[in-house]
């Protein structure tokens, strides 16, 4: 009878192994985070970061066209396009800029940040401004975050 | 010419004739000049009528002055007439001796005749429409006949082409079946040359734990693979045809009560009646195949050398760590190509076919892939072995595929690019195929084209948002489930939705978890049994009670039992009703025995279909395998 070689040893790199380190808990939510990680093959993380690239095309394009939003005062644009980035930044985990998003919403549709009360167009225009250079902060430094992140681990 | 010479042809006759003197003794003027008299009947008949009247006939005469209105003056009483007893008098107020200008006056009794003639004629005409009456409701009578033959024509040729596809389908079944007979069959043989070589080569394997058995993917198997595939796929598209020809013939049905108004109404009530007792009946069917099937899950007594071990599925249920089979088995353990640890409460996770080491290797590796505590869906590698260094190999995550026997065709309905491409991947991972639509507009027009298990639905959305297109979607397709993909899941927006004819709502951003959930929950019928045999089966093994089932036949061949048809015919038509899916994976005890057959071990023949009703069953059983989902 012909012999069956025996398994070669391999080691296997368990996906709790990928864990993102977080500096800033607020900043990502590591659930959703982890979730496209654990989507990855085992030796790269290319389909991860393609998402997450293609979400940073997505934003600066989407923080444009808010700025020109902004300058003719279209608030119905405003909070359609905070929806947009709102929906795209929470499917990458990215608590911050989701929030001051959802805010954009609220304030474009003449309403505070909570989304009950209404306010002003004057009051919702001045409050989108502040926001808009907030939430370019807050993507700044998740873009920064996940950069490293990706340089890290692809330089290991 | 009347008008002009002063009275009828024969008032004028009548009066020339009575001018002439010498017929006195025969007939002449009355006493009073207001009638005549004819005195000598024979003498008249014989010598004036000829002459006058060009005939000989009495009463002809008579007839033609009653016509003119003439009348017999009756003598009165016992008094002898002034002219003798055989003498005829005859009145006419116009007619007299001396007023021969008043003759233009006497006419013909026309108008009375024309009169009882118009009379009869409105008579006729009445009757002639109610004879038309009759006439159009015999006719109608008749058309309604040639209309209920056609129809029970267009049935019956219905009926006759729905059997004709169920016995292609049990056609397709039995090489689909045979397929997987030859399939199990190479796999048990291939797995007797493996343990024995395993036994003779000096495994390393002393430890007497973790014995898995290794799969190679080699050619023929891969072969084998692939054409049942492609048999399981077209019995699925049989399948979904025959549901079609049954919609159709349940549209019929529907139009024919609703055209043919009240003298159908029976027959339409017993229509729309077989349906539901098939309906009860088929329920009260796969009830019993799903306790019989349970209850086999648990039966410990069966052949180790069954294709899946029943001893593995017995460790299993006793204990939610993964299994370690232990070598002693290890020989009458089949190969299953298919190697799953089901755990306590958990999903359980197989993979069919496609099995690529994660480096180079070219020795099979022991597969072993367990559900993690059954919280979690996403399957990992088993790590509990301490040979794990040596002994697992890392699958290919695209291998995870929850055990569909088709793969959902699912479309993904969203304009944020970060959506499409985590959406696909994930629905990727689960086994899906994917399609994409940017906009409500595209998503429409996909749905036109194409037929989806499952759509995926973002709200907001350029052109056309999700709800308006769901509302659009609908008007041709209340079938296929839409799922509200939104991260606005306020009570009130979720009601709107639901409103417009989405099915459910996954809310933004979803997680792996979350979406397989709903795949699993609106893709049920294209999943495998999960508590039957934890191995791909048949599409079609039909819905039928365990009683008729022949013990030890392969394939039972009583494509025309009545059951069996009308269990197919009921799945249809309840189907067509309920407006749920057109297509439902009946349950099937053949394929169990046909599996038992190929293993053919002594003793388990019937063992599978005894009752042997376990509490721990109850909550499986509660869960049916197959849901009309609604």
């Amino acid at each position: 009878m012909p012999s069956t070689p025996s398994p070669t040893p391999h080691s296997v790199r368990s996906n709790d192994e990928e864990r993102v380190p977080s500096p800033n808990s607020d900043l990502i939510d590591h659930e959703t985070f982890d979730q496209l990680l654990e989507m990855d093959d085992d030796d790269d993380h290319d389909f991860s970061k393609s998402i997450v690239w293609n979400y940073f095309e997505q934003a600066e394009t989407t923080f444009g066209s808010m700025d020109k939003a902004l300058e003719v005062r279209d608030l119905d644009e405003l909070s359609k396009l905070g929806h947009f980035l709102k929906g795209s930044s929470a499917a990458i985990g990215l608590t911050k800029v989701k929030a001051s998003c959802e805010k954009m919403q609220h304030f474009g549709n003449m309403k505070d940040e909570t989304g009950t009360n209404t306010i002003s167009e004057d009051d919702a225009i001045t409050k989108i401004s502040t926001l808009l250079e907030k939430v370019k902060d807050e993507y700044k430094e998740a873009e920064t975050y996940l950069k490293n992140f990706y340089k890290e681990r692809d330089d290991s | 010419m009347s008008n002009t010479s002063g009275g009828p042809d024969f008032v004028k006759k009548l009066f020339k004739m009575l001018e002439d003197e010498s017929y006195s003794d025969i007939v002449s003027w009355g006493i009073n000049g207001d009638s005549f008299v004819v005195k000598e009947i024979d003498a008249f008949t014989k010598t004036i009528l000829p002459r006058h009247f060009k005939h000989s006939n009495f009463a002809s005469f008579v007839r033609q002055l009653n016509k003119y209105d003439f009348h017999k003056i009756r003598n009165s009483d016992d008094s002898n007439s002034p002219y003798g007893e055989q003498a005829w008098e005859f009145h006419h107020p116009k007619f007299q001796c001396d007023k021969r200008d008043q003759l233009d006056n006497i006419k013909r009794k026309t108008p009375a005749n024309q009169k009882k003639l118009v009379s009869n004629t409105v008579n006729d005409i009445s009757n002639m429409t109610h004879i038309t009456e009759l006439q159009s409701q015999v006719n109608n009578l008749t058309k309604l006949q040639t209309n209920m033959n056609d129809h029970l024509h267009a049935l019956s040729k219905n009926y006759h082409s729905v059997i004709q596809d169920l016995i292609n389908f049990q056609k397709n079944m039995i090489a689909q079946d045979q397929l997987m007979q030859n399939l199990v069959q190479y796999l048990v043989n291939l797995e007797a040359e493996k343990s024995g070589s395993y036994n003779n080569g000096h495994h390393s394997s002393t430890s007497g734990e973790n014995m898995t058995t290794p799969f190679i993917p080699s050619d023929q198997a891969q072969k084998l693979i692939n054409s049942y595939t492609e048999v399981a796929r077209a019995s699925f598209d049989q399948m979904n045809e025959i549901s079609r020809r049954a919609q159709s013939i349940h549209h019929i049905a529907n139009s024919e009560m609703n055209n043919s108004g009240s003298s159908l109404s029976d027959s339409s009530a017993i229509t729309s009646n077989e349906p539901l007792e098939l309906l009860t009946l088929r329920s009260n069917l796969s009830d019993d195949n799903i306790g019989n099937i349970n209850t086999s899950a648990s039966s410990e007594s069966v052949s180790p050398k069954n294709y899946i071990s029943p001893q593995s599925i017995s460790v299993a249920s006793q204990s939610a760590e993964t299994i370690n089979i232990s070598n002693e088995y290890s020989q009458n353990i089949s190969d299953t190509m298919i190697n799953l640890q089901p755990s306590d409460n958990g999903l359980t996770v197989l993979t069919v076919g496609h099995l690529t080491p994660r480096q180079s290797q070219s020795s099979p590796l022991p597969i072993a892939i367990s559900n993690n505590n059954g919280n979690s869906s996403i399957p990992h590698i088993d790590n509990t072995s301490p040979q794990r260094a040596s002994n697992t190999m890392r699958v290919h995550r695209s291998t995870f595929v929850p055990a569909w026997s088709v793969p959902p065709k699912v479309l993904l309905v969203d304009d944020d690019a970060v959506y499409q491409n985590i959406g696909s991947k994930f629905l990727q991972v689960f086994g899906c195929a994917i399609d994409i639509a940017v906009d409500g507009i595209s998503a429409v027009n996909k749905m036109n084209f194409e037929k989806y298990d499952l759509v995926l639905m973002d709200i907001v959305l350029p052109n056309l948002d999700g709800v308006e297109a769901t509302t659009r979607i609908r008007r041709f397709d209340p079938n296929t489930p839409i799922i509200s993909m939104t991260s606005n899941t306020t009570k009130q927006e979720c009601i709107k939705y639901l409103s417009h004819g989405m099915n459910d709502i996954l809310a933004k951003p979803f997680t792996k978890a979350n979406l397989l959930s709903m795949l699993e929950r609106y893709c049920m019928h294209l999943k495998v049994m999960p508590n039957f045999q934890n191995i791909p089966r048949p599409l079609g093994t039909a819905d039928r009670p365990i009683a008729t089932i022949p013990n030890n036949s392969l394939i039972s061949s009583d494509l025309t039992d009545d059951n069996l048809s009308e269990n197919w015919i009921s799945n249809s038509l309840a189907m067509a009703g309920d407006n749920s899916y057109p297509f439902t994976v009946l349950s099937g005890d053949d394929y169990m025995q046909m599996v038992s057959n190929v293993v053919n071990t002594s003793n388990n023949g019937t063992r599978y279909l005894e009752g042997n009703d376990d509490n721990q069953n109850q909550r499986s059983r509660k869960k049916p395998k197959f849901e009309l989902v609604e």
